[in-house]
């Protein structure tokens, strides 16, 4: 693709492999000056970054964990709600959904939730970690692969959460609801722990938005240049 | 005899000491033979005192084990908060959970019943080799040790358990969950807190250790307690077997406490003299802050700063002390807080102080002021003292009974003696 020569300094950024000594040290629109920079700086942005992405997380999980445990853990059960209200509720189990989770561990409830509002606070600062880890990688890319990878990023992103939907709305009430009427069935009370009950859903769900992630593979397996 | 193993004197009769054992004339199978029996002796003992529980004492065992359940369950509410009965808790969720279950508490009993004889076969079998010093210090540690063990125990039983267990029923009904604890899991819960409560509790017993062996000082451990605390609560953190801040602090708060106790017997056995003052000769302190000589406290002009805080015998000259300095080794080990912290001793003793001299006279680093001593103008009448009225001040109630260094500053006691006489 033609290119301006060096000495047109807005481009200097996108051409690592014309290196120009003689040219100003100028920062690019992430404000790193990747011509002039050491590689012992390298390694303190990359410090910089992480440590805002630490505490960013460790923030955001201290305070769902403190003032919206309650609600998250509602929100992690509704499945399991939906899928005994669907299945009959108490006409067919004989037993109300209250009863349905049991703590079999003392610290079991205390571990749920904790797992929870960590989950939470990976998804909620989600577009945090992107951008950190965007900032630092993009000037080291040229601008075709910025679009590539900008590209990949948010179709990727896009279908993992319409993975996650899927199963959090429509594939989970189906499959427990199909574990729960069996059971009940054959005469056993589901009486199902609760930290397996999370772990359960959690594992779907990410299992889910990966297989949605298929079209990003074809496409990448059709993909010349 | 059975004190001195080293100067073995193979013309003297076979003679046994109190434990029946004629050490010098035993050979090796027979120890093998004799350890053989012992050991047969406990694990018979254990696996009776088990069988015995497990067909008698089953329930009772069971309820025992299960009162922090029921204590959490009871303070936090009982029915009206958590709408099952008591009863209705503990699950067994496995066939053989509860068999399993009652089987580990038994043994746990044995044990525990039987640790006197356990502790008494394992002493008949060690004790004849070792001298009577070294019998003196393990008795000391291995009653201390028990006791404290035994306490913190008792502290997670009856105070930690409930509160910890209380908590996470509160905190379950809060979601709307039943808690129905899986009894193996409780008991696993249960045995766990117990045994590291009570490995936690032996802290005053590391801290002591720490402090005869000359690695931390009293001084040290006072100066440090902020820094001991922190350190304390990470512990915790670290070591108490659930990730949740309830047990931690549980954890934390007897610690710090204990620390201070084992502080305060630290600053007693620095009185007495540590192992390290036995080997390498006193190591003195600069005066605490809060201390009473501390505005008088000026410190020799040839001794390096650290060298009031951390022993140094690279300067060739506490090395030169212990090992017999020819003339005028004062003995200095009597710290200025020692003084202050002991009203037992005998402070008209001492002779009066001009200057800016604290009250310690110069305890300052002592062996390395030796090499000095003519060329501090402040101390006029320190050479002309005489060597003796100095100490009554080292502390007049252990006197008698020691031969350490302090009275040990004469110049041919080379550190310490085995076969002196049995440390206190």
């Amino acid at each position: 693709m033609g290119r301006d020569p060096p000495e047109n300094d807005s481009r200097m950024a996108d051409d690592n492999t014309k290196q120009n000594e003689a040219a100003p040290a100028q920062a690019d629109e992430f404000g790193v000056d990747q011509k002039r920079m050491p590689f012992t700086e390298h390694l303190i942005e990359l410090g910089r970054r992480v440590l805002i992405c630490v505490l960013a997380v460790a923030a955001f999980a201290v305070t769902f964990f403190i003032l919206f445990s309650k609600q998250m853990f509602d929100w992690m059960t509704f499945p399991v709600k939906l899928a005994y209200l669907r299945t009959g509720a108490e006409a067919t189990y004989h037993f109300r959904y209250e009863e349905m989770f049991i703590a079999l561990k003392p610290m079991d409830m205390f571990l749920s939730a904790t797992y929870i509002c960590l989950l939470a606070t990976v998804i909620v600062t989600a577009p945090l970690l992107v951008y950190e880890i965007w900032s630092f990688v993009a000037p080291r890319l040229k601008r075709k692969e910025r679009m590539a990878v900008t590209k990949i990023v948010a179709a990727g992103s896009v279908l993992f959460l319409v993975g996650a939907a899927f199963a959090y709305f429509v594939a989970l009430p189906i499959m427990l609801g199909f574990f729960l009427q069996p059971t009940a069935g054959l005469g056993v009370a589901s009486r199902w722990n609760i930290s397996e009950v999370i772990d359960f859903e959690t594992t779907m769900i990410l299992v889910f938005g990966l297989l949605f992630e298929l079209p990003l593979v074809v496409v990448t397996l059709t993909f010349r240049t | 005899m059975a004190d001195d193993n080293t100067k073995q004197n193979a013309a003297a009769p076979p003679q046994a000491d109190e434990f029946g054992v004629d050490q010098k004339r035993m050979p090796f199978t027979d120890h093998l033979i004799e350890l053989r029996w012992r050991v047969l002796i406990c694990v018979l003992s254990v696996v009776a005192f088990a069988l015995i529980f497990f067909i008698g004492f089953s329930g009772q065992m069971f309820r025992w084990m299960t009162l922090p359940v029921k204590l959490a369950y009871e303070r936090t509410g009982g029915e009206a908060t958590y709408h099952f009965r008591y009863d209705e808790m503990l699950l067994a969720y496995k066939p053989m959970d509860m068999f399993l279950s009652a089987t580990y508490i038994c043994l746990l009993a044995a044990v525990v019943v039987t640790a006197p004889l356990l502790v008494y076969q394992i002493w008949a079998f060690v004790a004849p080799g070792l001298k009577r010093k070294e019998r003196m210090g393990v008795t000391k540690v291995v009653g201390a040790g028990s006791l404290l063990f035994l306490m913190g125990a008792a502290f997670a039983y009856f105070v930690a358990l409930p509160v910890m267990l209380g908590f996470f029923l509160k905190y379950t009904a809060g979601f709307g969950v039943a808690s129905r604890w899986n009894i193996s899991e409780v008991i696993d819960f249960e045995t766990t807190m117990i045994l590291v409560f009570g490995a936690s509790f032996e802290l005053p017993l590391v801290v002591v250790a720490l402090t005869f062996l000359g690695i931390v000082t009293p001084e040290f451990l006072a100066k440090r307690r902020r820094h001991a605390a922190a350190i304390v609560f990470i512990f915790a953190i670290v070591i108490a077997p659930t990730p949740d801040p309830v047990s931690q602090t549980c954890l934390a708060v007897p610690l710090i406490l204990l620390y201070e106790v084992g502080y305060q017997v630290a600053k007693r056995i620095k009185r007495r003299g540590t192992l390290w003052d036995r080997w390498w000769g006193p190591v003195d302190q600069k005066p605490d802050e809060s201390g009473p000589g501390e505005a008088a406290y000026t410190a020799p002009a040839d001794v390096a700063p650290h060298e009031g805080t951390y022993p140094t015998y690279t300067e060739g000259s506490a090395y030169s002390a212990a090992y017999g300095a020819p003339e005028g080794s004062q003995p200095t080990s009597a710290p200025p807080e020692g003084e202050a912290a002991q009203p037992a001793l005998p402070e008209p003793t001492e002779p009066p102080q001009t200057g800016g001299e604290a009250p310690g006279g110069a305890p300052a680093p002592a062996p390395s002021d030796q090499p000095a001593q003519p060329e501090q103008p402040d101390q006029p009448e320190q050479p002309d003292q005489p060597e003796t009225p100095r100490e009554p001040q080292i502390g007049a109630e252990v006197e008698d009974q020691r031969s350490t260094h302090d009275e040990g500053a004469k110049p041919q006691d080379s550190g310490w003696d085995p076969n002196s006489e049995p440390m206190h």
